[in-house]
């Protein structure tokens, strides 16, 4: 099991040194945590001399005009000697199978591998590993590592993604009411229902919209009964502050069954105004409205 | 090149029928299992046999969706589903999971599995990775302009197909979990809220940066394609898809006839004009509850293609009733009310047959079935008699002009 930080540019790379195995970044066909091409050169450059594994970032969507760019980065990339890539698109399966790079590649499609079979059909494809959607219930994830043990990869810290699109939800509705808002790498937006009081962190840029959740996933004791059969526990920095994902990593690090319920408050404690939550771990969704969910909308 | 498949959606088998009886090649209907609509009434196995039936009778097919994205509770019972589908002569299953289609090639069924826009495809090279895996057709996703379908098409192993019409995810179908979160009502598995229609304030912080009598909307305005159907068959796209599993009997027959009408035109002429183009848009909005636009055919949407204000369309036209019989003789229609009408309102005909295509009459004597006379038909389901000039058919329907100046 390693565990793997999503890394903003601006993130002291010392710092990280000794607490994660590896980082991920993103250049083309990224949606956030865009490193030019001479940055990631120089990271690698680092990492390998820190002995930390470098990880792609490829969340993007592709069209059929980026394939041959597609090819191309993804050459670069091999010649580059990653560790490994995070893609969201079949495409990157597809050309990585051209370039005889398969074993490099962890598929993310956000919502979509839920249960053991499809993971099942993914890794006999050749791929490094497989990460499992977010909206699983405990002893539904724990099944999964159990049928596919150490290819699963699983997010155990970090605002969840919602929701993907290729709309530029901020840009027009702004440009709808007649208002100038410089929306690059902005971090700091977020939108809330109008009968809700959640704010959803909004991200905004080439590639369109994303809606991350209110709450920061946060599971510590669940990382620490099913580490064994993790293959990559994720972490992601986004929205969070520095000295978060440092406290975080130092957290994951010393993790063991004597500290985890202090860590914990501990952790709570300090970061008083973040709201950590199991998500669906033990509050699966259902497929219709029933009594007692907050659903007045339906 | 075969002719392009017109596919269209039905909640129950009451609207597959009148689907097909409208002009629809083929229709996709959710089984009582496995199904993304979890509210649409949904197929038994014995409706399904009684539809196949039908539907091969009239030469359209069959397709079911089974494209809920699978957890490991729901692979029970599977195996033995997918096997009475194919016995039934179900024409493909549409999938998302890929497991799925590994276990219906490894169990030898007939069947077609046609990968879901829950995948979002976009690009050649997935479609030729699918391709690979077995499948047989790819639902493309609708974030794509008409020149990416076209150069997806040229490069593509598989047959496409290409959502036309109806509403539309504002995010990547099946990439999408607001509604999860809101109202913890799975999208990807039957129960989305529609949580993107819903209204939201901007903050930049804790400062409200939206203005807060005009929210913002993920919403968007529904896929109306009239001016690419031209396009989309030069391309030799597979098939053009409605959306709508939850819409009305009435929307169904508008919307599948005027496709229909609008494809059989542009294979007769090879092309279609303006003018023409805009009479078929003009039908369409008869049946239209929610503005409409191009979607992604022609670019990114902009402004204009969201919904902030108000989210329901002009209606134009109200669904009223259906005919039962007709009388040639008395030149009386035996009709089931299904809305509100008056004695002299103008009545429209919608029927599968295009010689009456949109004759409109006055009503004029109408009566219950004790002979009563009535000057209002306000009870639904009350069978009653109307006099009508035009040959009426069973199954045909007739809509109350709203707007007189209306085409």
């Amino acid at each position: 099991m390693e565990i793997v930080c999503t890394l903003k540019p601006q993130t002291n790379l010392d710092k990280i040194i000794g607490l994660a195995d590896g980082i991920l970044c993103g250049s083309y066909f990224a949606d956030r945590h865009y490193y030019a091409l001479s940055k990631l050169k120089e990271i690698r450059k680092i990492s390998k001399e820190k002995g930390l594994k470098l990880y792609i970032l490829m969340d993007t969507m592709i069209k059929e005009e980026d394939i041959d760019l597609l090819y191309e980065y993804l050459e670069f990339l091999n010649n580059l000697r990653v560790d490994g890539i995070f893609f969201a698109d079949l495409a990157v399966l597809r050309a990585a199978e051209d370039l005889h790079m398969t074993n490099l590649l962890h598929y993310d499609p956000q919502t979509l591998i839920c249960n053991s079979l499809d993971a099942v059909f993914f890794l006999k494809n050749g791929l490094a590993g497989l990460v499992a959607a977010r909206e699983v219930t405990y002893q539904e994830l724990e099944k999964m590592l159990r049928f596919n043990p150490q290819k699963l990869d699983v997010y155990i810290f970090g605002h969840q993604k919602m929701a993907s699109s290729a709309r530029y939800f901020l840009r027009n509705y702004f440009k709808h009411i007649g208002k100038e808002i410089d929306l690059a790498d902005r971090e700091d937006l977020s939108i809330i229902e109008t009968t809700r009081q959640e704010a959803y962190p909004i991200l905004e840029n080439h590639y369109g919209s994303k809606i991350y959740t209110d709450y920061i996933f946060c599971m510590y004791e669940e990382f620490l009964k099913l580490r064994e059969n993790i293959n990559c526990a994720l972490v992601d920095d986004i929205f969070l502050p520095e000295s978060l994902l440092i406290h975080v990593l130092k957290d994951l690090r010393n993790l063991d069954n004597h500290n985890v319920q202090g860590l914990l408050n501990r952790l709570k404690a300090r970061y008083i105004k973040n709201h950590f939550s199991t998500a669906y771990l033990y509050a699966p969704t259902t497929m219709a409205k029933k009594e007692g969910l907050s659903d007045e909308q339906n | 090149m075969n002719k392009i498949e017109l596919l269209a959606p039905a909640k129950d088998l009451f609207k597959a029928k009148i689907a097909i009886r409208y002009g629809a090649d083929a229709v996709y209907v959710g089984g009582k299992k496995y199904s993304l609509r979890y509210r649409a009434s949904n197929f038994s196995l014995d409706d399904l046999r009684e539809l196949v039936s039908f539907a091969h009778h009239h030469q359209s097919k069959v397709y079911v969706t089974v494209n809920i994205v699978f957890h490991d509770a729901d692979f029970l019972g599977l195996r033995e589903y997918l096997k009475e589908l194919d016995d039934l002569g179900v024409d493909a299953i549409i999938i998302e999971s890929l497991a799925v289609l590994a276990l219906v090639k490894k169990m030898g069924l007939k069947m077609e599995c046609h990968i879901s826009t829950q995948l979002s495809t976009l690009n050649s090279l997935a479609v030729n990775l699918l391709a690979d895996w077995g499948a047989d057709r790819v639902v493309l996703a609708r974030e794509l302009t008409i020149e990416e379908i076209e150069d997806i098409n040229r490069q593509a192993n598989l047959p496409l197909e290409v959502f036309i019409h109806g509403g539309m995810c504002s995010n990547y179908s099946g990439r999408c979990t607001l509604s999860n979160r809101m109202t913890r009502r799975d999208a990807n598995r039957g129960g989305c809220a529609q949580s993107c229609r819903w209204k939201y304030h901007i903050y930049e912080n804790d400062k409200l940066i939206s203005d807060e009598a005009c929210p913002l909307s993920l919403s968007s305005k529904d896929l109306r394609a009239t001016s690419y159907i031209a396009k989309l068959i030069k391309a030799d796209v597979a098939s053009l898809k409605i959306e709508g599993r939850m819409k009305s009997d009435y929307y169904i027959a508008q919307v599948v006839k005027t496709y229909r009408l609008l494809i059989d035109e542009i294979y007769a002429n090879g092309d279609i004009d303006a003018k023409r183009l805009a009479y078929y848009d003009q039908e369409l909005s008869k049946a239209e509850n929610r503005p409409s636009d191009d979607g992604f055919f022609g670019g990114n949407p902009d402004d204009s293609k969201h919904l902030y204000g108000i989210n329901g369309a002009g209606v134009t036209h109200d669904f009223v009733a259906y005919v039962l019989a007709y009388d040639q003789e008395h030149k009386s229609a035996k009709i089931e009310v299904r809305n509100k009408f008056n004695q002299g309102d103008i009545l429209e005909i919608l029927s599968p047959d295009k010689t009456k295509d949109n004759c409109r009459f006055k009503v004029m004597a109408m009566f219950n079935e004790e002979y009563d006379a009535l000057e209002t038909a306000n009870q639904p389901m009350q069978i009653i008699f109307l006099s009508c000039p035009y040959v009426l058919s069973e199954g045909d329907m007739l809509r109350k002009v709203r707007d007189l100046n209306a085409d």
